[in-house]
Order: structure tokens, then sequence, then C-alpha cells
């Protein structure tokens, strides 16, 4: 599967298609990663509910 | 006098009864779209009137319908949203109370046209006193053949159902009334999938207004076009308004849409002018929700072209100078109200009925609850009323529902229209209008 090209505050990354911008974000680390609450990565259908990474 | 479509029998005494509303010429919409039209003909002719939703939003009702997923083959839903509690609005109570078969009629159409087999009525736990009216009319409708299976032997059966919610105001959000009526907590769900094709059960659904579907059986007798012809722009029809607050005459009333606020405000057929000759001071167009105005821009736009009771005249201008239809909750205030009072009462109810999904929404309301309440208790400091400010910008557009924005769009523009009240209210440390 192709990755797809990510850029976020002009730091560029490789992902999964699929991939959530939390977890792209995640993936570059440091302070890009907005805070979030209601994200598990083992819960499935986890995420985008408490707003925080707004 | 203005064209009556929805109130046109409201005063015929028994109209709830179902002989009544028959002799009176109700249920021929019905008999015409079973007997004579296809479903899709039905829709062509409600999306030809230029109906728009009534329950605030204002989206196209033919459109919507539109949308709605007929190749998915699960069976499809038609809801009709009774869940009015939007402070300052009572126009829907007002037609489940003394038309509910006009309710009923127009619930049948709709599902017609949707191709639904079942519906539903979810209606607000404060208005027992309706569902028991509405129930009756709908055994009514069940013992003369209009409800049930083979529906004047065209073929099509429907069954139709009123659910009582709690009471909660956002499930008047039409996810959360989805959620609701499946007997979980009333939390919005994220958009898209939309409820036109992942909606109640996960099946295909369309969620509307009560005003809206009423208006229904009129457009099906009298044609799209004939209901297109009232109003003006795309504010095409009428529009129930519940006028509430310091003016002689509060009440519902229908106007054709184009009508001047101030003929609204002034003029004896409608309000009847401010309570005891006061001055009037602000006006909330539309529900609680939509951002307040004061008395010279209510009356004409900032280009100075009088305002017309329609979509688009009280939207213009934008959030800067102008505010919205809304469901038509009009609440006029003369110059004895305080502001902030004003406006801590309606912070005070979207803390409460904010459902706590989203932190914005769940935090935002409470600290501008609190922060309001000092500045009303004379304990305000300059800072706070550009902290409010900045907690509304810091809500808006940042939620999962239109709740969030609800509680917002008061509190910027109550700010930005009567900023010099709240800093009168530093200053003086106490509220200057309370004695």
């Amino acid at each position: 599967m192709s990755l797809i090209k990510v850029t976020i505050d002009n730091i560029e990354v490789d992902v999964e298609p699929g991939t959530t911008i939390l977890n792209a974000a995640r993936q570059i680390g440091g302070s890009v990663v907005p805070p979030a609450m209601c994200y598990y990565s083992k819960l499935e259908g986890s995420g985008g509910y408490c707003r925080t990474c707004l | 006098m203005a064209k009556k479509i929805l109130l046109n029998n409201i005063e015929v005494p028994g109209l709830a009864n179902f002989e009544v509303y028959r002799q009176l010429g109700g249920y021929s919409a019905v008999e015409k779209a079973l007997k004579s039209l296809s479903p899709d003909e039905v829709t062509e002719e409600v999306k030809k009137s230029g109906l728009r939703g009534r329950g605030g939003a204002g989206f196209p009702t033919g459109m919507k319908w539109g949308f709605i997923d007929k190749k998915s083959g699960n069976p499809r839903y038609f809801v009709c949203n009774f869940d009015e509690s939007e402070p300052g609005t009572f126009k829907d109570r007002h037609i489940g109370q003394l038309n509910p078969h006009q309710l009923i009629e127009g619930m049948i159409l709709g599902s017609y046209a949707l191709g639904a087999r079942k519906s539903y009525i979810y209606i607000r736990g404060e208005l027992f006193y309706v569902l028991s009216i509405i129930e009756k009319a709908i055994d009514e409708a069940y013992r003369n053949g209009l409800l049930g299976e083979n529906i004047l032997g065209s073929g099509y059966s429907l069954d139709l159902y009123c659910h009582p919610g709690g009471g909660a105001y956002i499930c008047g959000e039409e996810t959360a009334l989805l959620e609701s009526l499946e007997g979980k907590r009333g939390n919005p769900r994220i958009k898209p999938p939309f409820p036109a094709v992942v909606g109640l059960y996960g099946c295909p659904t369309v969620v509307n207004n009560v005003e809206t579907i009423a208006a229904l059986p009129w457009i099906l007798n009298n044609g799209g076009a004939a209901y297109s012809a009232i109003g003006v722009e795309n504010s095409k029809g009428t529009k129930l308004i519940s006028a509430c607050g310091h003016i002689n005459k509060p009440g519902v009333y229908e106007i054709e849409l184009g009508l001047p606020v101030e003929e609204f405000i002034f003029s004896d057929e409608y309000c009847g002018g401010i309570r005891n000759g006061n001055k009037l001071k602000a006006v909330v167009a539309g529900g609680s929700s939509v951002p307040i105005l004061t008395a010279s821009l209510i009356l004409k736009t900032a280009k100075g072209e009088p305002r017309l009771m329609s979509y688009e005249s009280l939207a213009d201008g934008g959030f800067e100078t102008g505010t919205m239809l809304g469901s038509g909750g009009f609440i006029v205030m003369d110059d004895t109200t305080c502001m902030v009072k004003n406006l801590l009462t309606f912070a005070r109810f979207y803390h409460h009925e904010s459902c706590g999904q989203c932190s914005p929404c769940r935090e935002g309301t409470g600290w501008m609850e609190k922060i309001l309440t000092r500045i009303e208790n004379g304990n305000g400091t300059m800072k706070d009323i550009d902290l409010l400010v900045d907690i509304a910008k810091h809500i808006e557009g940042n939620t999962i529902c239109p709740l969030g924005d609800a509680a917002a769009w008061p509190v910027a523009s109550a700010i930005r229209h009567f900023r010099e009240e709240f800093e009168e209210h530093v200053k003086l440390q106490r509220c200057p209008l309370s004695r």
C-alpha cells in the first residue's frame, strides 16, 4: 500500500492511508502533537468527541 | 389580511377532533397524493414550493428529502422533531395542541414521499398534555383508515408513533434526537454520515420540524407554485412567529415572509407596540440562539434599508450587524431590560443544557455563566468582558453540534452591540438598572 504525504506545520511525514490527523501529528511528535482526551488507540471508534485537539 | 396557511382554521372550536378537521377539507391532500401522485411527484412538488426547514437552520426541505438513500434497501424513516425547547419559541406547541391532525396529515404525506413504513413524532417531555392530544388524534386517524394497513385503499401502509423525550434541549438537534429515539443518551453524532444515509437504527432517515410538516398539506392541495408565489427572494411561504417579551400582544402569529419588522412590532394586527409606551431597546429575532440586535439595527439594516422578516433580510450584514430568522422566537425587550442579566439567563440555560461531549462547549458555557454572574453582581473587571469574547470565539465552530455556536453567538453579539452597558456594570460595581 502506498503511503500518503502529510505536511503539518511545514514538517512532512509519510503515513498509511486511513491515518487520522492526530496520529500523523503523533508520528512527528514534539510540539506538533495537539492535546487529546477522548482518543485511546486500543478502543475502536474512540476519538473525535472531546474537541480539545481543535 | 395576510394569507393564512398554518393557522387558517385555528380558531374553529373542536379542531383537534377528526370530524371537524375532515369537514374543513382535512386529509384531502392525503387522498390526492395517495391516489393520483407518485412519491417522487410529491417530492417534486415540495421542491417547487421552496419550503425551507422551519426549525431554525432554514435548509430547503425538498433538497433534504432528495438526499435520502433509496438504493441501500434498508427501511427508511420519517421523523418529526417536536422537541421545541428554544427559549422564546412556542409555535410548534400551538399547532400540536390545537391542530394535531394537520401534523398527522403532513406526516403521512412526508412518509409517502420518502417511502417510510414507520414514522415517529418525537415530542418534548414537558409537553405531556400535547402528547395526549396527539395520541388521541393518531387513534382517530387509525380508526378512520388514514393510518395503518392499506391507507384509503391505495396499498400504502404506515404506522405512526408518538414518542415523548425526557425534556432535554439537546435532543432537538437531529442526531441527538435519533440517539434518544433509539433509547440512548442524547449525544449528537459526528457528521458525516448524515441522517439521510445513516439515521435512525442505522437506516436512512429524514428529520423535519413540526411547522415544516404542517405546511405540507396546503402545498399538496394548492401546488408548490402557489406556495412559492408567497414571500420574497428565497424565503417562500408563511412562517409562524412566537412573539413574546415587552409587547402589548404576545402570541403566535402567522406572517408572510417579507413583512417589514417595524410593521410586525408596532402594528395592531401583530405585536401591537411596546408595553406602557416604553422605548424599544433590543430584539432577539429567532429564539435565544441567534445574535441580539439593537432597536435601530432590527428596524433598518446597516445599509439603511428597512429590515424584513425573511431569511435573507434578517441575515443582512452577517454577524456584525445582522442576525437570523432562526426558529421564529421573537423576543422584544424595552429600555427597562438589563442586557447583562438577560445574557446571564441565556448563558445559564446553555450551561445547563450542554450535553458535555465537547470540551469547548462543556467548559466554555460554564465559564460564561460564572463570569456573567460576576459582572451582574458588581464583581466584574474590564478584563472579564474581553475574556467573554475570547471564550465565545473558542467555542464557535469547534463543537460537534450547533449548541456551542448557539451559546456563543448571543454573548458575542450582546457585547458587540451593548458594550457600554457591560462597562457600566464594572464601573459602578452594580447593575445600573436594578434598585
